[in-house]
């Protein structure tokens, strides 16, 4: 056996500040303080370019293009020999749909609450002005919508998690907290090496979302 | 990943969330007549005529408690800083005003609107000199600050009070 890094650091910041932001945006929303609401959406959106940036620059494990499988391959995990492909490294080919929905719902979340508008006008997202206000309450009525979907989502990651920590034996909460994983010391020459740009890349990403959340933020009006 | 990117990811966190927190985008707030308030007997046939007749836009929509709507704002821009039109059905405006008429169907004139920075400020001023004001009751504890006042020949004014920014009121009396 041997340990090998399969999850890189800024993946597990992005990962462990997304259920604390949702958390806080749901508790916001609920004692109505629309200021908070929107800082925290404006965090989460931020997150949420990274996430996408990353999805292309970022980590083997981290990248769209390692996880997002065909059906042919989801298939083949499900019915495979148990138990199933241990030396997995990163999402598995179901697990990465899962992450692809979840980042699905949550750009809707975001995007739904950068054009909505509460009924008085009023309160609002920051897009609000670029549309019509019924489109504006067509929208909030879709965060609300996207949010109970979103809450779906996540129950079923953490039921997920709960099957494969006590009925798989797999340590995935560990592995998102220190970002390493068991394997067999054969299954990890397969791995690829992580680049030497990655600073770079990260760097690039993080700028990238700071300017996107600037500008969306402000309305782009400067 | 090196404690270097780590601190970089931390500070490009914060510098978002900074200049998140440097925006303005709520509307200026300044005292103003924002608009006329007409009492309508079928708001949905109202809301008809003035978006498709005359091309009116809604800035404002308040649901009743049924689901359907209690007031609309409209003025032909769409932008909420310019003086609308509110049609209600079913609104109290205070002082028995929905019972006035004798017709039974509560349509007719409801009140001028003012969008004050301080209700109450004003409301001392008229109460002051004489003249009839109260606080009208819109959405128990959570709700806008609205006060209705009556001038000499008994028009009804409303008075109200921009919410805070960042609150959101409740519109439905409790």
């Amino acid at each position: 056996m041997v340990k090998v890094k399969i999850w890189d650091l800024p993946i597990r910041i992005f990962h462990w500040l997304l259920p604390l932001l949702l958390g806080f945006s749901w508790y916001s929303a609920e004692t109505r303080a629309m200021d908070w609401h929107r800082y925290s959406g404006y965090a989460v959106l931020g997150l949420l370019i990274f996430r996408l940036c990353w999805g292309l620059w970022g980590s083997h494990s981290a990248r769209f293009a390692s996880f997002i499988k065909g059906p042919a391959s989801v298939l083949a995990y499900v019915r495979g020999p148990k138990p199933l492909a241990p030396a997995i490294v990163g999402h598995n080919p179901l697990g990465g749909w899962s992450v692809a929905a979840l980042l699905l719902v949550l750009t809707v979340q975001v995007g739904s609450g950068l054009f909505a508008v509460d009924v008085d006008g009023l309160e609002s997202g920051p897009l609000s002005r670029l549309v019509s206000f019924d489109a504006g309450r067509s929208l909030a009525d879709i965060h609300e919508v996207s949010f109970n979907i979103l809450l779906a989502l996540v129950a079923v990651h953490l039921v997920a998690i709960l099957w494969y920590e006590f009925a798989r034996k797999e340590r995935l909460v560990m592995a998102m907290l220190h970002g390493h994983k068991q394997l067999d010391s054969d299954s990890h020459s397969s791995l690829p090496p992580t680049p030497s740009s990655l600073p770079v890349r990260l760097l690039a990403a993080l700028g990238l979302s700071a300017v996107m959340v600037y500008l969306i933020s402000s309305g782009f009006r400067f | 990943m090196s404690f270097k990117s780590f601190i970089a990811f931390i500070a490009s966190l914060l510098f978002a969330l900074t200049c998140a927190a440097a925006d303005d985008a709520a509307p200026p707030m300044q005292d103003r007549v924002g608009g006329v308030g007409l009492n309508v007997s079928d708001i949905e046939r109202s809301l008809d005529y003035y978006t498709r007749v005359l091309g009116m836009k809604a800035v404002v929509k308040v649901p009743n408690k049924d689901g359907g709507l209690l007031e609309v704002a409209m003025n032909l821009s769409g932008n909420l800083n310019d003086a609308f039109l509110v049609i209600a059905s079913g609104v109290d405006l205070g002082h028995g005003a929905a019972d006035d008429k004798s017709d039974g169907d509560n349509t007719g004139f409801g009140r001028v609107i003012f969008n004050v920075v301080d209700a109450q400020a004003f409301a001392d001023r008229i109460s002051a000199a004489g003249f009839e004001v109260s606080k009208l009751d819109v959405g128990g504890d959570n709700g806008p600050t609205v006060f209705m006042a009556k001038d000499p020949d008994g028009y009804i004014l409303e008075l109200f009070e921009f919410p805070k920014p960042g609150s959101m009121p409740d519109y439905l009396p409790e």
